[in-house]
């Protein structure tokens, strides 16, 4: 299953063009990492690439079929969504919750069927959450509602996973979690794209990344390509390189100026 | 499995208070003599004197009345604490009540007088008044970017301006004021089988559409966006639970003026009895309203006996106190109310 935007651009009423000719592409078998800075586009490029946006000009194009030719509840079949931020006060159990994950499949009278029981059990066995399936939703911690959620997504048995920032509240143990279980998912088949703000640790669990600022694409490719002090500066306008040693060493180049104050021991300004 | 007993359970219990309902009043009918006429009558052979009259002329259509609006108001309660995403929404929040009792009141004023107590004319006066509110408060909120909150505001001001007209109508009314106020308390005195027959439909159509629409409710509990994510068609969701909050309950204040907090409190006593899912709190909802109602219209009919107290003024009674327990709980878990 291929998703591939090609030319797209969208703008809001308010606040005008967000996208400007964008062009991605997602492979089976690849995580894909989505980078860019605050309002550069990634999340309106997500919401864009499984419908819920309509992008103005452009397509986007599952297996070669544009999108719009396929309804809401096809599209929840084959790309799945991990949202930003989930509401923590739902008194749902978790069972219920990634129950919610087969609403795509269900029928008219949303009667459960065996089939969506497995899928629940499965996608919870994923994410080695099994042991919390009838603990409350809001009686979690962060890290287990965010593993709860992604397992929402997996019993949608889609293709295609697109994960909005799905690790910025968790520690530094879940994050790495959560990474390696993306790349699993990966080697399971699944079409990956992950947004995110974390430049030092997730680009070391990508096979491609895109680096997306003021609506349009700046650089994609190797990840180790990418992260180049050239184009983190015309991406986020600071000197900034991030460079890694057989993929394991990482060395990270601060700005000059924020590297003198330091230590001088000024205070910053 | 405890929620696998609750739904026959409810339905039990909604059997046993209709047949203890029918047998209370001025005149008592023991059980036994009820179950009796009730077969008779079911076989085409009743006898049709005073009994069978009191019965089935009487009580029989004021209960089955009762029951059908109050599960008419609670799934409109459902179907208003869906739509807003609070549970401590009501049908009243969108302004419907205000108005349709505004619309009942005006029919009441305008044709009531010269066409010999026609209580047709006044329900649909009454209905055209709470659908109107309804579109109009819509369309004042429809733009906005979360049409829940513009919603609720919408329908609070527009509410307001309802009970304000109301009230200028009641002072100008002279000598009908009395029957008007008697009548926007809310009571089933009227009852016959003609507004049995207007409200079941109604009643049954909602029940349809909101336990059709239950998985998506179910789905929207997660918030709109992931909603939408999920393929849920969240606009034409909002839609059927505007239609499901108006209707029902413009038809129901209608019949038996306004009934309050049934469908506020319910829902969220059922939601605590079988959990957030829609496809068990639904037909719950429907069977906790009509066992309220057929409750609180029988202590209504019976305490002061024979005069008869307003069931609204019984189920505020009973039911600001327990909203205010809601609320209560709410803060102290330190949700958001």
């Amino acid at each position: 299953m291929i998703l591939e935007a090609s030319h797209i651009t969208f703008a809001y009423p308010e606040t005008g063009p967000v996208l400007r000719g964008v062009d991605l592409r997602l492979e089976p078998g690849t995580v894909t990492g989505l980078f860019g800075p605050n309002g550069g586009g990634k999340s309106t490029l997500l919401r864009c690439l499984n419908g819920v946006l309509r992008s103005e000009s452009g397509q986007v194009t599952l297996d070669g079929r544009p999108l719009r030719n396929f309804s809401p509840r096809e599209v929840a079949r084959r790309i799945a969504v991990v949202p930003q931020e989930s509401r923590a006060d739902l008194s749902l159990t978790v069972y219920e919750m990634v129950m919610l994950g087969r609403y795509p499949h269900t029928d008219l009278w949303g009667d459960e069927t065996q089939k969506d029981r497995d899928a629940v059990a499965a996608s919870l066995t994923k994410v080695r959450a099994e042991r919390l399936a009838q603990r409350p939703f809001n009686h979690l911690s962060g890290g287990e509602r965010q593993r709860v959620v992604v397992a929402r997504a997996l019993a949608q048995e889609a293709e295609v996973l697109l994960l909005d920032e799905p690790a910025t509240h968790l520690d530094i143990a879940h994050q790495l979690e959560l990474y390696q279980l993306l790349q699993a998912l990966a080697c399971q088949g699944y079409a990956i794209l992950l947004v995110s703000h974390d430049l030092l640790l997730a680009p070391l669990f990508l096979d491609r990344a895109v680096l997306l600022a003021g609506g349009a694409v700046v650089a994609s490719g190797a990840p180790g390509e990418i992260l180049s002090a050239d184009h983190m500066r015309a991406a986020f306008g600071v000197d900034l390189a991030v460079t890694w040693t057989d993929g394991q060493r990482m060395t990270v180049q601060l700005p000059r100026l924020f590297s003198e104050s330091f230590r001088h021991g000024g205070a910053l300004r | 499995m405890r929620s696998r007993l609750i739904l026959p359970g409810l339905t039990a219990l909604l059997a046993v208070c209709c047949l203890l309902a029918l047998g209370m009043g001025s005149v008592h009918v023991p059980l036994t003599e009820i179950f009796h006429r009730l077969w008779a009558a079911l076989c085409g052979h009743g006898t049709g004197d005073l009994f069978d009259a009191i019965l089935f002329q009487t009580r029989l259509p004021r209960i089955i009345l009762a029951a059908a609006v109050g599960a008419s108001l609670a799934l409109a309660g459902v179907a208003a604490q869906s739509l807003f995403q609070n549970p401590l929404a009501g049908p009243h929040v969108i302004g419907v009540s205000n108005g349709a009792a505004l619309g009942a009141v005006a029919g009441m004023l305008i044709f009531v007088g010269r066409m010999g107590g026609n209580h047709w004319v006044v329900a649909l006066c009454s209905l055209a008044g709470g659908i109107v509110t309804t579109f109009g408060v819509f369309i004042l909120a429809r733009r906005a970017r979360h049409l829940g909150y513009a919603l609720l505001l919408a329908g609070i001001a527009v509410g307001a301006l309802c009970s304000a007209l109301t009230a200028g109508a009641l002072y100008l009314s002279g000598e009908q004021l009395a029957n008007i106020v008697f009548w926007l308390m809310g009571g089933l005195w009227r009852a016959n089988w003609r507004e049995v027959e207007m409200v079941v439909p109604v009643l049954l159509m909602s029940f349809l559409m909101l336990r059709l629409f239950a998985s998506e409710m179910n789905a929207v509990l997660i918030g709109e966006r992931p909603a939408r994510d999920l393929g849920v068609d969240v606009t034409r969701l909002q839609y059927v639970l505007i239609a499901a909050v108006a209707v029902p309950t413009a038809v129901a204040v209608g019949l038996t003026g306004v009934i309050g907090f049934i469908g506020l409190i319910v829902p969220h006593l059922m939601r605590m009895t079988v959990g957030e899912d829609h496809r068990r709190l639904v037909p719950a909802s429907a069977l906790g309203g009509a066992i309220l109602l057929v409750i609180a219209d029988t202590a209504a009919r019976t305490l002061a006996a024979p005069a008869e107290v307003p069931v609204g003024i019984l189920t505020a009674l009973i039911g600001a106190p327990v909203f205010l327990w809601f609320l209560q709980r709410r803060v102290k878990r330190g949700g958001d109310a």
